[in-house]
């Protein structure tokens, strides 16, 4: 494939798939996924793929018809009033993101003779084969990635159990003193009505 | 100058990371399954890329692509009658609310 219909193809796949993660409206958010499918169609077409194009183009059809008939009318925008327009872990998303990238990346694009068991061509299904020791260098990274994202989130969670727990007991506090605020006015006021009933007998 | 394998392969690695984005800063069960559907969409970009070997495309790769295709409309399918299904019920979309059904 021509490398500058490529390079446009994937500055709009970029872009569509940006778009599909990040817009806050979910129906404009679901209009650019359907798009994505859209050029990622186009794209196997002009790879000669014309079967991945067949099968792609009614799956965002039927994708575009999902989206309008159920999507949620009422809420439309994924991000409340007033909320910043960057989510509050966009940090951890862009980490594991980048992380977990870079090692399809690694995977997929080493295309060298020593990633491959035996004489035979490079090919998706011997990138992950056994024995050899980038993959299995590559696995143990992925592993660990992989586990150190399930404890970022753990820990995520956990925070905010804490951060609930907190709000908890400070509404606690809240009502007793409150509580405590009323209790005493009540005996204010039965103390003034009490003195004032009795300098009137 | 044509692109090779490896230019689809580093194309499929930005979109997988763009969905893993999504999945993780997303609130909505709608917001989560466009995430897993951008995700789904990387292999079937390297996999076209990896039909390009050679001289021409070829047919290994291209099947691939199509079980690719036929997980990711599955996965809609699913996603959505079970996001569907709990926006119904718990008369919310936000995973955040979903959370604490638990309680």
């Amino acid at each position: 494939m021509n490398a500058i219909v490529f390079s446009i193809l994937a500055v709009v796949i970029v872009v569509l798939a940006l778009a599909a993660v990040g817009l806050p409206r979910l129906r404009e958010a679901g209009a650019a996924l359907v798009l994505l499918l859209v050029v990622i169609a186009i794209l196997a077409a002009a790879s000669g793929q014309y079967l991945v194009t067949i099968a792609l183009l009614p799956a965002a059809g039927g994708g575009a018809v999902v989206g309008r008939t159920v999507m949620p009318l009422g809420r439309r925008s994924d991000r409340p009033r007033g909320e910043p327009v960057l989510p509050r872990r966009w940090w951890l998303g862009a980490a594991v993101g980048a992380g977990l990238g870079v090692l399809v990346v690694v995977v997929l694009a080493l295309s060298g003779g020593d990633f491959v068991s035996g004489s035979g061509a490079p090919s998706p299904a011997t990138a992950l084969g056994a024995g050899e020791p980038n993959a299995l260098v590559i696995a143990v990274v992925l592993a660990a990635i992989g586990i150190g994202a399930g404890l970022l989130l753990g820990r995520t969670s956990h925070d905010e159990h804490e951060q609930e727990a907190r709000t908890e007991a400070r509404r606690t506090r809240d009502e007793r003193m409150r509580a405590r605020r009323e209790a005493r006015e009540a005996a204010k006021r039965a103390r003034r009505e009490a003195s004032t009933a009795g300098g009137g007998g | 100058m044509t692109a090779g394998p490896g230019a689809y392969a580093a194309l499929s690695g930005v979109v997988f990371a763009l969905g893993v984005f999504g999945l993780v800063t997303r609130s909505s069960t709608w917001g989560v399954l466009m995430a897993i559907v951008v995700m789904l969409s990387a292999p079937v970009i390297a996999l076209v890329g990896f039909s390009q070997g050679g001289t021409g495309p070829t047919a290994t790769g291209g099947a691939l692509a199509l079980f690719a295709v036929f997980a990711i409309v599955a996965v809609v399918a699913t996603g959505a009658g079970l996001a569907l299904l709990v926006q119904r019920r718990a008369g919310s979309s936000d995973v955040d609310d979903l959370m604490e059904l638990e309680d």
